[in-house]
């Protein structure tokens, strides 16, 4: 939900203050009867559930809450929203000193060492039985990440997703003389390394930015994807070996030192490339669906996405998704109380009313397509999805290895900045990368 | 003229000696004064010792463990000191951040003495000093990011002033990993100058003017009466804002953090910044309290260098 | 045989008039330096301030443009009312208020005990003072939030209150400092007059450094009212937050407002200001002892 709609602002606020209060009054009442008439259940049970946020998502989330305590009378949610920074240092402390709240947004990096310490909640049973509104089989795409271990047991579901694009600026297109969009290539299945090469080219040529590689995981991993190339197989990185994600890599590297590919690492911080995007300085940006509420803003910005070009020869293939997961404490006092919030909260009904209205993220679970398509940007909305469907989470070899995903954050790094070997790079990342597996940390 | 150490009238049987070898309570006075000691320091001691001194304690018991965060902990002695000093990420955090060090402290404590004593002498001087404080209350985040702009490579106004006035080829400041460091101690030298230059003003008001007055009338120079009157008396208020800005820049953490992240690559990494990614992002803490055991080492060893050395300079007697 | 005299505040020395032309040339020369640098002081406030009126797809032009067209002064009321900020100021300026006076008064007495009381263990003690500045608030921060956690503090602001009143090597270490550079012999007329302490404390030497109080005041205010790490870890509960905490909710994991964020930043800069321009005239126009008469 996007409080930032230009004019409405003004007038929702005021409204939208007095929803809240009128919610958060029968929102009491239900407590209190809850109390009266559930006194044998604990007394109005209080389950308590943590995310990170601006105000918008917080706003909306704490609206989603209130909802829900309005439409029933067993259980009391408290939304405990955190400042972004330090979110990850937070929630590790609490749960050290064993403070935590029952149910908490948990960023990938964190997921496998909360998991490995028994910190979090053995859904397994749960989330397939009865009383679960969100099995395991409807989510869609490969995005459980390092959620469900290799022994099939779920600690966590992605909360909601952010498949990664490619958002395009059709002006700079048009002046660049390309005059067919990348959408329609797309939909024509022309859409390959081959075209987007020749739109980077044009579009350098005339002074712009051709597209930016930033440097996590998805945009880096996803080019190697969209080649057919392997990156973790069977525990071990194994990128090193496999010529099509050495091939892709050493595509990546040649436009960087030709400038059609700027490495945002060579960018200050802050200067993102959504910031160049917006300022008519990028042909491509690749983002999640996050970008939307920051660009239908700009009234001077015409945009589109398309999925990630590939070179297969296939339509689409795989690309990275952006996800956080949503958890149970192992802690917590209340389980079943605390699983009916957890599931409805992912469940179609509860993804549905988190990302309607402007939303900054996609359905993790299927069902709920139209919050998407329906909205009235982007054009090809469609993609979002599509993109999903295929994609993949973070791989759990890597972020699931505390220290494995920044060190090799930093390998990367050096190796798009001093422009070296491609395979030499790759061969001193799967030596870091497997002798942190298998010893399980970075030395 | 000294004046003998006035004694109260405590009768001639208890007439205070020097500590004899008898012990410390060998007089009442000393006594007294323990007593004394213990009542004013009171407070902050109870605060220390209730909250300050058991994390301490703490982060020097946690070097010799294995822990990550949660589960449970293990005994490992040195092996987290020796992980250290072998990891290449350490030992650059350790460089950089004596670099910096190097670069920030002499230029933070010069400059802010000489803002001091320039706002001193002028008119206007609360509009001077209101700006000059800006920086220090103003976000952060609001300083990084304009720093940010006027940094970067194409179009900050640094760099384009540098080309069109100067015909100069000047590096992507921020992005440079050469320049990266010293560029960050220059930036936080400025953000911290109003910070310092309030010390250096409350120091110069303790300095009667009755002094500067009479080595004037001696028919001392404006120069000689700064470097025999002022900056001795000054000399306590240096001392303090020399020792706290070493201990603050060797700490260097947020600027870091939201200028480049530690970027590009490690090149701006500084050892509070790898203390906090080997916490909270490797959740390798043992590790992490080993670099901060280190770090604490190379401060204290500093401190107490300067704190022996200020017999030399530093006066405190009138 | 000293004699104290508050002589009547001589803020320049008489100078004979030859060389007040010199001094002039200097002067202007000295003006020019101190505005230049100024300005550089300026720039970051003006882009908060400038941000904060921007509409938000011109936060990130490139080339920024300084001047917001047009300008959007509803951020300001929109960013107070995006977040309770009502609550978190009454939060913050209870907190510093609770925590400056403490300090100003339990510094002052342990900076006194460290530079003019003889006591066993002095400079061990004040080592120890020092040496808890030396490790980060990274690792200690585990310990503290379990030392919080057993006393029941936690999301409370008691834990951000009471260690902070109790405690600050900062403090004593300024006052110290300070205490020190003073002549000994004001003191040691009054303790031959029979003066015990206390009284040496509380009506010589207080009275001697409002000049660093008043700096301890301003840092220890400053330190409070930014403070965003400790404050982030202990509390949970929104109506309980301080200022900086609603300020980084301004950020986003994806997206950041900036607008809004530069706005209520702005806002929050005022009573800084407010106790800065209070304070620094004590600092200026602090002591009063100018004559000393050996």
């Amino acid at each position: 939900m996007n409080q930032r709609r230009p004019g409405s602002s003004l007038l929702s606020l005021p409204i939208s203050r007095r929803r809240f209060g009128a919610l958060a009054g029968a929102g009491t009442l239900a407590a209190m009867s809850g109390l009266r008439l559930q006194s044998a259940f604990a007394d109005g049970v209080e389950v308590t559930w943590s995310s990170w946020g601006n105000t918008g998502e917080v706003a909306n989330l704490k609206k989603f809450t209130d909802d829900y305590n309005a439409s029933q009378s067993d259980l009391v949610v408290k939304y405990l929203p955190s400042p972004n920074d330090g979110y990850d240092a937070k929630l590790l402390t609490q749960l050290t000193g064993g403070t935590a709240p029952d149910l908490f947004y948990a960023a990938d990096g964190q997921v496998s060492t909360i998991v490995k310490n028994n910190a979090a909640y053995d859904l397994t049973e749960l989330i397939s039985g009865d009383t679960s509104q969100s099995k395991p089989e409807q989510f869609a795409g490969d995005l459980w990440g390092p959620a469900k271990t290799p022994d099939g047991k779920y600690y966590g579901v992605p909360v909601d997703c952010n498949p990664l694009v490619l958002w395009y600026n059709k002006k700079i297109l048009q002046e660049a003389g390309i005059t067919e969009m990348p959408a329609d290539t797309y939909e024509a299945g022309n859409w390959n390394w081959d075209t987007f090469q020749s739109i980077l080219d044009a579009v350098t040529a005339k002074g712009k930015r051709g597209v930016v590689l930033a440097d996590w995981w998805a945009p880096r991993y996803s080019w190697v994807t969209t080649n057919g190339g392997k990156v973790y197989d069977g525990g071990k990185f194994v990128g090193n070996e496999d010529q099509k994600t050495i091939e892709a890599f050493t595509w990546v590297q040649e436009n960087l030192k030709a400038k059609k590919i700027t490495f945002s690492g060579s960018l200050p911080k802050g200067q993102g490339d959504d910031a160049m995007f917006m300022s008519n300085q990028l042909a491509f940006v690749a983002l999640g669906r996050w970008g939307l509420p920051l660009f239908r803003e700009n009234k001077n910005l015409e945009y589109d996405i398309v999925p990630y070009p590939t070179n297969t020869g296939q339509k689409i293939e795989p690309a990275g998704v952006a996800v956080a997961y949503w958890m149970m404490n192992a802690a917590t006092q209340h389980v079943d109380e605390s699983f009916k919030f957890w599931t409805y909260f992912v469940s179609p009904d509860g993804q549905k009313g988190r990302l309607s209205d402007g939303g900054n993220a996609v359905p993790s679970i299927t069902g709920v397509e139209e919050i998407v398509v329906n909205d009235e940007q982007p054009e090809h909305a469609q993609y979002f999805l599509d993109a999903r469907n295929v994609g993949y989470g973070p791989f759990a070899d890597e972020v699931g290895t505390p220290g494995l995903s920044t060190k090799v954050v930093d390998m990367f790094s050096k190796l798009w900045l001093d422009g070296g070997d491609v395979k030499t790079a790759l061969d001193e990342i799967a030596k870091t990368a497997n002798d942190a597996i298998a010893s399980g940390s970075v030395e | 003229m000294a004046v003998p150490f006035p004694q109260p009238d405590i009768g001639p049987a208890l007439a205070p000696k020097k500590a004899t070898r008898t012990g410390f309570f060998s007089s009442r006075t000393q006594r007294r004064d323990a007593l004394w000691g213990l009542f004013f320091i009171g407070p902050q001691l109870f605060g220390l010792l209730a909250f300050s001194l058991i994390p301490v304690i703490y982060a020097f018991v946690l070097s010799m463990l294995k822990w990550d965060g949660l589960g449970s902990r293990e005994f490992v002695g040195f092996a987290n000191f020796v992980a250290e000093f072998r990891d290449q990420d350490f030992r650059d955090a350790l460089s950089h951040t004596l670099l910096y060090t190097a670069i920030a402290v002499p230029g933070s404590v010069i400059f802010a003495l000489l803002l001091a004593l320039a706002v001193n002498r002028v008119s206007g001087k609360t509009i001077y000093r209101t700006i000059f404080f800006l920086p220090t209350i103003t976000s952060s985040v609001a300083v990084a990011m304009v720093w940010l702009w006027m940094l970067n490579g194409d179009f900050g106004l640094i760099n384009v002033y540098l080309r069109d006035w100067f015909a100069l080829n000047p590096p992507n400041w921020l992005v440079d990993t050469t320049w990266v460091i010293p560029v960050v101690a220059l930036v936080s030298i400025w953000a911290g100058v109003g910070f310092n230059m309030v010390i250096f003003l409350a120091g110069l008001q303790g300095i009667p003017a009755t002094y500067l007055e009479a080595a004037q009338i001696d028919g001392a120079s404006k120069f000689r009466q700064f470097f025999d009157v002022t900056l001795p008396l000054l000399s306590p208020t240096t001392f303090f804002v020399t020792i706290m800005s070493i201990i603050a820049s060797f700490q260097v953490f947020d600027l870091v953090y939201v200028m480049t992240g530690g970027g590009p690559g490690t090149a701006s990494s500084t050892i509070v910044f790898h203390i906090y990614q080997t916490a909270f992002v490797d959740f390798t803490f043992g590790r992490s309290a080993a670099a901060a055991v280190v770090l604490f080492a190379i401060i204290m060893v500093v401190t107490l260098v300067q704190f022996w050395g200020q017999r030399h300079w530093v006066h405190y007697d009138v | 045989m000293s004699v104290v005299t508050a002589s009547p505040r001589h803020k320049t020395v008489s100078t004979p008039a030859g060389a007040r032309t010199r001094r002039s040339a200097g002067t202007v020369l000295l003006h020019i330096i101190l505005i230049a640098v100024a300005l550089s002081m300026l720039i970051p406030f003006l882009w908060m301030v400038s941000t904060s009126l921007k509409d938000f797809s011109q936060v990130f032009n490139i080339p920024p443009n300084w001047l917001p067209n047009p300008a959007v002064w509803q951020n300001y009321p929109d960013s107070l009312t995006a977040l309770p900020f009502a609550r978190a100021y009454f939060n913050s300026f209870y907190i510093a208020a609770i925590v400056v006076t403490s300090q100003l008064v339990t510094c002052s007495m342990a900076g006194y005990a460290f530079a003019r009381i003889n006591f066993p263990f002095r400079d061990a003690v004040f080592m120890l003072f020092l040496a808890t500045l030396m490790i980060p608030q990274q690792i200690t921060i585990i310990p503290t939030y379990l030392i919080m956690r057993d006393l029941g503090w936690l999301d409370t602001h008691f834990s951000l209150i009471v260690p902070s009143a109790l405690f600050s090597a900062f403090g004593v270490f300024l006052l110290r400092q300070f205490i020190k550079g003073l002549p000994e012999e004001l003191e040691e007329s009054a303790i031959l007059d029979g003066a015990n302490r206390w009284r040496v404390y509380w009506q010589i030497i207080l009275p001697l450094i409002k000049a660093p109080l008043a700096a301890l005041a301003i840092f220890s205010f400053l330190g409070q009212w930014n403070s965003f790490f400790i404050p982030n870890i202990f509390l949970s509960t929104p109506e309980k937050f301080t200022i900086p905490l609603l300020l980084n909710q301004f950020r986003g994991l994806y997206v950041t407002d900036w607008t809004l964020m530069m706005a209520a930043a702005t806002i929050a800069v005022i009573p800084l200001l407010v106790i800065y321009l209070v304070g620094q005239r004590y600092i200026i126009e602090g002591v009063a002892l100018t004559g000393l008469k050996r």
